[in-house]
This record gives structure tokens, C-alpha cells and sequence, in this order.
């Protein structure tokens, strides 16, 4: 009976990864174990990762994951052994065989343990997953009971570790992208059909904390200016299928100030053209300045052209530039023609515009 | 015994149709043969707009179904009176309403009756603010009332439910968001990837995918990114370790185009997932093209609602042209020009030429029209 609550506890964990320790420490205590363990190995990050533990020291916890998980005969077993099969030590190799090894005199011996039982949950290329309970010498082989409690669980745990991967991929795609959206330049709000705000980057958090040309009301997108409202409401209004909805709409900035345009595009399905039912906002506002710095680290220019352009930027003649650098117009001159190759630029003008291009000013 | 074995077996279906939504009506099929009552169905009721959708459901036709969903979900009484039910506690319908009231009810007159259900079996199987989850299972009139037995049954099962639907919620979560943030990415005008430490391609956007495949300053070696052209690999490769941080915590690198005069921008950002570095090393690669776009003055005429010679005039002066060189490329006069400069100056809401020239830099690459400048 106990075992049931057990159960209920592994798949509790295929949605809230914590519980893996209650799950081994109600597993020891069940099976009279000293302790116990599940973990997985990943070959690409060559570290064994452990889910739950109960009755280790956290310091050989942290040595195993490091160095004897590699060491350890039951690892051997978890790439071999077939998956969902169960195994003791006893049965592996005999006592003064193991008794022998690094693993045990090191890493084992120090513990007070010796025998272990378990198996593996799931082998992938790359990628292993195993749980197992350790009790000492003294203790002797796992007795059929401590078996039969562990053979009964396997399938469980091998169910909600599956499912716990499952989900954990999702998570991981989606928070891939979140990051790269959050990056963005732009202000971006992806809303619902309700104006219901699912996602803001951080220019667009950014945005709503100034409050001076979108607010968030009650989980909803709304125009910082009253008589902004009808147009937004009509902006997100269902868009008939087929036709391209893509749109400007202008929204006053309180108070009097130049409005800012806002993109409204209707978001598509990938591969397929109909409308998702979410529209993505974006604010034509401009992104922050770049340093003269970031652009001579871009164009992987000398300290001297990057003061060059600096000073070019700043209004200044290659002359002016020449005096204050206590060099000859000459040697700018070769600075300037060094740089005009490296921005794939050959006016001076043309330098100027891309560099007040690049560096453009945050306002407002 | 023989009830814990159904239990169990029971709710491996479940857990199964957790990450395989595909088989929640199989898993529902066998809870309610095992019950031996008629239907069944999981469903999930949104609070604040009062409807209700179907995870998976067993011997209802579909048709019946999407009414459900459309309308009567709305005014299902027991719904409404299961919604403060403690979660996880399994109960007979009649329990919620006496069998009378129930059969004058709209729901079970217009509704019910036609699929032959009179009684029900279940509970909620999970809550949240917005949302709540609710299994039943159901019978008809001549079959009589659910035993005591079938309710310990699903009494049983409720955590299973409860564990299985939480997994499935948030499986799907995941999975919406990613879908979102996807077309997000794909509406925006700049190029976005995201790749590992390797330069291996994980995402590339509607625009990134453009490029790589114009070979337009990046495009794809294998399943890696790499620079267009040879001269500029060792740049790119930098970008791969954008730890050594500049102004906005990336690196930058600048990479010819074969078309182009004006090099393609790409700035690197380590990937950070709540707000710590990604293990694997991914970054996210972040494309300005806006340096070599202008907006046109269709874009602008649109915007401020301009005239054609104000729209030429203002575009004029973002090229860098002078008054004089303007009045002389579309034969006018520099005062006819000064006039429609004052109109301008309203409509865009500036005083003075040079705030003109910034608003139109602004407003580039946003236009989703804009051509590359000429001449780069």
C-alpha cells in the first residue's frame, strides 16, 4: 500500500523535478537500503546528472558526478544492460572483484557501502538514465523483497522519466526562442484576439513601465491616449483570411509629442497561411546607441581610425583631427583610406552617414 | 484487488496520453468500459469566457461535441456548480442537483436528452484561476444510478488525472508558446538565429532564412552558419564568443555583401534562459539590416499623410541632399520647396531640418518596403 503512494509521488515528479529526492528517500526507506539514486548522463556535456539522492554525502554526491560516475561498474551496466532490466552487484561480479577496484576502495569504501541494485530507465544515443539503491558489506546482497519492490517500480519510473523529457524539450525550444525574442531592438507585443498580452521583449516592457504610448490594463494591451482606443480596437480587429493585414497605425504619446508608429502584423501558422489568431505589435521606435567602441571592435579597426571617425562624427576636418593628434594630415590620410576599406565606404560624407546611422541616438 | 489492477492499468493510459494527446480517447475509451456506463470526456472549462473545450472524450459524436463547445458548455448546470467542487473528490451528478430540477434544466431538454445521458460521474480534476479541468463519465436514466463501487473507481483515478492533465497543460503550454514566439520572430524585420557554441543552426527566422539562402553575408556550411565570404570567417568565428562583452553585453562583427557595398551588422548575445548563461553555450545572432535601408517615400507619405512633393522633399534631405540640390533635381523653386518644408515640419510635428533627417532614420526598417539605399 505503501508502494502506491510511491507511485503517485514518481509521476508527481514528471512535472515538478524536486520531488525526484522524495522519491528515492520513500524508495530507502521501503526497500531498508542505506541510500539511493537516480541520475542521467549526457556524453555531450560528459556529466552524470543526478535527479534524486537520498543517504549520500553531498560532497561524494558532487565527486561522482565529476569523476567515479565514470568509474562506476554500474554505469557499464546502463549502457548494456537492457532497458527496464533489473540487476544487483552480487550478480555482476563477485565481492573481491569490485573490492579491488578505484571506485570502491576510493569512492565506495569511504561511504560504508557495497552492494547496489537497480537499472536502467532509458538509453538514448548520447544520453542514459539509471536509478539504484546501495546498502554495506555487512548488509549483504538486496533480499527478493528489496527485488521485488524495485522490479515493481520500474516501469513507473521509467513512464515519468520519459515524460519528464518530454516536457522538458518543450520548455527548452520555447525558452530558446523567448531569449531571442527578448533581444530584439524593437519593441514587439504579441497579443490575442482580445488584445490579451501573451508576450512583451524587453524594449517592450521597457515601453509599457514609461506608460506614455501603450499601457498593460488588466492583462490587456490598451492605448496610452484615449482616442487611440477605437483605432487599436479596429487594428486588432479579426482580419478576413487571405488578405494581407499587415498595417501602420499611429498612436499619440501623451502628452503633446511627435506620434509613434506602431506595426500591426497579424501572425501566420509557420508553413501554412492562415492567421494564427495572435498579432504581433511592433513600435517604430529607434533602437539604443552604439558606441564608437562596438563599431571599431565590428570593423576590427586601430584605436587611431576608430578616433578618426570618432572625430569625423564629431563635425571635425581631417586636418582639425591631424593637429589634435599631433601627427601629419598625411598619416590620417592613410588612416582614412585604411578605414574607408575596412566600412566599404569612399567618401568622406558616406563615412559620416554610416556612422551616425550605427550610432544613432536613443531619444524620448 | 481486481479494482487496484484496473486502477493502475487504468492510469498508464493516462499518463501515456499525457505526452501523446492523441490518445486521451483511447485512455477515456477504457475508463469507461471499465465502468461499464456509456460516454465519458475530459474537458477544460475557461472561467473568465465561460467556455469549454474537449481534451478527449469517448462514444460522444464530434457534431455533439463542437455544440458543446459552442454553446451548451456555457449552461451546463453542473458546470456551474461543480466550479467551487474541491479538486480530486469524485461525486454522482445528482449529488450537485436532484434529478427534477436537472430535466427541466435547457441544457438537458435542448441538449442531453438527444444523446440519451441522464446521469454523471466525476469531479474536477485540476484549477487554476482561469481555467478548470473536469473529468465525467455518463449514463442513461434506464441505467440507474452510478454505484458506489464506479464512484470509488474514479475516486481512485482522480490523481492519475490529475498528475496526467497537469503534464498534458503543460506540454502544450510549452508548445503554444514556441509556436508564438516562431511566427513573432518571422513577422519582425530583422533577421534573428539562434545557434551553438559550434555555429550549428538551432533557429533562423523568416529573414535569416532569406539571407542564408541569397548567401548574403551568412549562409549555411552543413547544418553550420558560417560567413559568406572566406575573408570574413575569422570575424564570424569571434562572434561565437560574445563573452568578452562590449556596450549592450554582445560582439559585434561586420560581414561583406556580395551585393551590397554597406556590410551586413551581426551582433552576438550569449543565449540566457532565466537569467543565466545557456550550459551549452548558444547565442543568439541578431541581424542589423536597417543600416542599409532608407524608408521610402511611399512609407512616409503613408505615415504623416504627406503629399508626393512633401514625401520627395523629405526624402530628399534623408539622402543628404541640400534644399538647392532638391529645387534642382525636380525643377522647382528653393521657396516652393521652403513652403512645403513649413508643412512638413507640422505634420511630422519637428522645427527644424536636422530633427527631419533623424525622424526618417528612425523610421527606416521598420518600412516594410524599403530598398536598400542606393549605392549602399
Amino acid at each position: 500500500m505503501a508502494l502506491r503512494g510511491l507511485i503517485g509521488t514518481i509521476y508527481d515528479a514528471a512535472s515538478d523535478a524536486a520531488l525526484w529526492h522524495d522519491v528515492i528517500a520513500k524508495l530507502v526507506r521501503e526497500t531498508g537500503a542505506r541510500a539511493g539514486v537516480f541520475y542521467d548522463h549526457h556524453d555531450a556535456t560528459k556529466r552524470s546528472r543526478v535527479l534524486g539522492a537520498d543517504g549520500f554525502d553531498p560532497y561524494y554526491m558532487s565527486q561522482y558526478e565529476h569523476y567515479y560516475g565514470a568509474l562506476d561498474p554500474w554505469h557499464r551496466c546502463g549502457r548494456v544492460r537492457p532497458v527496464g532490466s533489473i540487476d544487483q552487484t552480487a550478480r555482476m561480479l563477485p565481492d573481491a572483484e569490485l573490492r579491488r577496484t578505484e571506485f570502491y576502495q576510493d569512492h565506495l569504501r569511504p561511504q560504508g557501502l557495497f552492494y547496489a541494485l537497480g537499472g536502467p530507465v532509458e538509453r538514448a544515443p548520447g544520453h542514459m538514465a539509471i536509478f539504484g539503491i546501495q546498502c554495506g558489506q555487512a548488509n549483504g546482497p538486496f533480499a527478493r523483497k528489496a527485488e521485488a519492490v524495485v522490479t515493481a517500480l520500474m516501469p513507473h519510473f521509467r513512464r515519468a522519466y520519459g515524460m519528464q523529457e518530454v516536457l522538458a524539450q518543450a520548455r527548452c525550444e520555447a525558452a530558446d526562442l523567448e531569449a531571442a525574442f527578448e533581444l530584439l531592438a524593437h519593441p514587439v507585443f504579441v497579443v490575442d484576439r482580445d488584445a490579451r498580452l501573451l508576450f512583451a521583449n524587453l524594449a517592450a516592457e521597457e515601453l509599457l513601465r514609461r506608460g506614455d504610448v501603450l499601457r498593460r490594463v488588466s492583462g490587456r494591451l490598451r492605448p496610452a491616449h484615449r482616442d487611440d482606443r477605437g483605432p487599436l480596437d479596429r487594428a486588432l480587429a479579426p482580419v478576413p483570411q487571405g488578405t494581407d493585414g499587415d498595417g501602420t497605425l499611429m498612436l499619440r504619446r501623451a502628452p503633446a509629442a511627435t506620434p509613434v508608429p506602431v506595426r500591426v502584423m497579424p501572425l501566420r501558422r509557420r508553413n501554412r497561411a492562415e492567421w494564427s489568431g495572435r498579432i504581433a505589435l511592433l513600435v517604430e521606435m529607434p533602437p539604443p546607441r552604439r558606441s564608437i567602441a562596438v563599431l571599431a571592435s565590428a570593423f576590427d579597426l586601430s584605436a587611431a581610425e576608430a578616433r578618426l571617425w570618432a572625430g569625423l562624427l564629431g563635425g571635425r576636418t581631417v586636418a582639425e583631427i591631424a593637429a589634435q593628434a599631433g601627427v601629419s594630415v598625411n598619416t590620417v590620410r592613410v588612416q582614412l583610406a585604411a578605414l574607408f576599406r575596412k566600412t566599404g565606404t569612399n567618401r568622406q560624407a558616406d563615412l559620416v552617414r554610416l556612422g551616425l546611422d550605427l550610432t544613432r541616438e536613443e531619444r524620448n | 484487488m481486481g479494482q487496484t489492477a484496473a486502477v493502475e492499468d487504468l492510469a498508464g493510459a493516462l499518463y501515456d496520453a499525457a505526452v501523446e494527446p492523441e490518445r486521451w480517447h483511447g485512455a477515456i475509451g477504457r475508463i469507461v468500459e471499465t465502468l461499464g456506463c456509456r460516454s465519458g470526456v475530459l474537458y477544460e472549462h475557461d472561467v473568465s469566457r465561460n467556455v469549454s473545450s474537449a481534451v478527449g472524450f469517448h462514444e460522444f459524436n464530434p457534431e455533439f461535441m463542437r455544440d458543446y463547445e459552442a454553446y451548451y458548455g456555457a449552461i451546463d448546470p453542473w458546470n456551474a456548480r461543480v466550479r467551487h467542487w474541491p479538486i480530486g473528490v469524485a461525486a454522482p451528478t445528482y449529488v450537485l442537483m436532484p434529478d427534477n430540477e436537472f430535466r427541466r434544466t435547457e441544457y438537458y431538454q435542448d441538449f442531453l436528452r438527444l444523446s440519451g445521458v441522464f446521469y454523471g460521474l466525476g469531479g474536477v480534476v485540476d484549477r487554476t484561476p482561469e481555467c478548470m479541468a473536469v473529468f465525467g463519465a455518463q449514463c442513461s436514466y434506464e441505467d440507474g444510478r452510478f454505484d458506489p463501487e464506479n464512484v470509488a473507481m474514479v475516486g481512485a483515478l482522480m490523481p492519475h488525472l490529475r498528475r496526467a492533465y497537469r503534464v498534458h497543460a503543460a506540454i502544450r503550454d510549452a508548445r503554444r508558446d514556441r509556436e508564438t514566439l516562431e511566427e513573432a520572430l518571422d513577422a519582425v524585420p530583422q533577421p534573428v538565429l539562434v545557434v551553438e557554441g559550434d555555429a550549428r543552426l538551432v533557429f533562423a527566422n523568416q529573414m535569416a532564412k532569406r539571407l542564408l539562402a541569397a548567401e548574403d553575408g551568412i549562409r549555411l556550411a552543413g547544418r553550420c552558419v558560417a560567413a559568406a565570404h572566406r575573408a570574413d570567417q575569422a570575424a564570424f568565428t569571434r562572434l561565437l564568443h560574445p563573452r568578452g562583452s562590449t556596450g549592450r553585453g554582445g560582439v559585434i562583427a561586420a560581414l561583406r555583401r556580395p551585393r551590397h557595398q554597406r556590410h551586413l551588422l551581426i551582433e552576438a548575445m550569449p543565449l540566457r534562459q532565466h537569467g543565466r548563461w545557456d550550459p551549452a553555450g548558444r547565442i543568439v545572432l541578431l541581424i542589423d539590416v536597417q543600416a542599409a535601408r532608407r524608408p521610402s517615400s511611399d512609407h512616409l507619405a503613408r505615415l504623416f499623410d504627406l503629399t508626393p512633393a512633401e514625401a520627395r522633399l523629405w526624402s530628399g534631405l534623408a539622402d543628404g541632399a541640400t534644399l538647392a540640390e532638391i529645387a534642382a533635381r525636380h525643377r522647382v523653386s528653393v521657396n516652393t520647396l521652403r513652403v512645403q518644408l513649413g508643412r512638413l515640419f507640422q505634420k511630422v510635428g519637428v522645427h527644424r531640418q536636422a530633427d527631419l533627417v533623424r525622424r526618417a532614420l528612425e523610421l527606416r526598417g521598420a518600412d516594410p518596403g524599403a530598398s536598400p539605399a542606393a549605392g549602399g
